[in-house]
């Protein structure tokens, strides 16, 4: 007997299953389209806007965005970006890159001059 | 001035320094933010340009293939050594792929991904079983337990939110941070083929966004199945 002919058995089986369970494709095609109109809504990370499209954004919202990327301008001039991870009083958390991973840091939200969503 | 948690910055650095088996003991302390743009510009750098899988695709050699939703793009394996270091996840023998939605810039920091990975059995695990007339919640919970255990081996028992899908094959759980500081739950989907098992992991989204990452796993592995390895 060739060796792949249970395996070709067995997929066939799951796939005919699959096309054939109601329960299967309802919760796949749910996923689908939560997924979809989840990334379609502009809540879901990871995605980059046009330019145009930046907004700046109050401290007060920071905890809401956990997870997204923003953009801190500080008031000594310089800028800094990282991952949102969580909001403690007037201090925000960020994860940032570094060499062989990420590393955290905090910014006081009185240092902070502006922050921008892109 | 910013306060930075630089004393960790330091640690981060002497640390990776280690890690990669650097031979100068003299770290350049640099500006964080310096860093950061720096560090930026080669995620980006390694973002452009990737080969990217759509519709079916094979995962050989693992026997078993992926019909992707149209929204979703793969990554073969091939193409994440750079890019996995950078994002801070796994890579090793078992990485097969990262599926990735079409919309998500995997240039930047807050990218999120389905990892593949597939871990090879020396005996497939025993499906859920229970009595006719018995409430079955219990033996799939015990059954995803299982796969759990056998997949993480290193975290028995870690596995909550076991849910077990007899109409699609896929298991589902979700493993807690060990620290509470931020770090987000890893979320997990697998099926279980003859001579292993194929793990969909979420280990970067924020848990704000559990919800999309439970439901991204258990998408792509209900789309996945087994089928014959490719003969010699």
């Amino acid at each position: 007997m060739h060796a792949g002919t249970g395996f070709k058995n067995a997929a066939a089986m799951a796939a005919l299953m699959f096309a054939l369970c109601p329960a299967a494709q309802a919760q796949d095609e749910g996923d689908d389209g939560w997924i979809a109109g989840y990334v379609a809504s502009g809540r879901a990370p990871g995605i980059t806007r046009p330019k145009n499209q930046e907004r700046l954004i109050d401290f007060e919202i920071l905890a809401s965005i956990a997870g997204k990327r923003a953009r801190f301008e500080l008031s000594d001039g310089r800028e800094r970006m990282g991952v949102v991870e969580r909001v403690e009083g007037d201090t925000v958390f960020l994860r940032a890159h570094y060499v062989s991973g990420f590393f955290r840091y905090s910014l006081a939200r009185r240092d902070i001059r502006a922050i921008r969503l892109d | 001035m910013a306060r930075h948690s630089f004393s960790r910055w330091l640690a981060c650095a002497a640390l990776s320094c280690a890690a990669m088996g650097a031979s100068a003991q003299i770290v350049e302390i640099r500006d964080p933010a310096e860093m950061e743009v720096q560090l930026r510009n080669e995620l980006q750098r390694e973002a452009r340009g990737l080969s990217w899988r759509l519709g079916t695709v094979r995962l050989d050699p693992v026997p078993a293939q992926i019909k992707l939703p149209a929204q979703f793009r793969l990554l073969h394996r091939s193409m994440l050594i750079r890019l996995a270091r950078l994002h801070g996840v796994p890579f090793d023998q078992q990485s097969v792929g990262w599926v990735v939605h079409r919309e998500i810039d995997l240039g930047r920091e807050d990218a999120w991904f389905v990892q593949v990975r597939y871990l090879p059995q020396d005996e497939r695990i025993a499906p859920p079983s229970h009595l006719a007339g018995e409430d079955p919640s219990d033996s799939y919970a015990a059954y995803v337990g299982r796969i759990a255990d056998r997949v993480l081996p290193d975290m028995p028992g870690a596995a909550r939110s076991r849910q077990w899908n007899p109409a699609t094959g896929v298991a589902t759980w979700r493993v807690a941070a060990p620290r509470n500081d931020g770090t987000p739950q890893q979320y997990f989907a697998a099926r279980v083929l003859s001579k292993g098992v194929l793990l969909f992991v979420v280990s970067n989204l924020s848990d704000i966004h559990s919800e999309l990452a439970e439901r991204s796993v258990r998408l792509i592995a209900a789309r996945a199945q087994e089928v014959a390895p490719l003969e010699q």
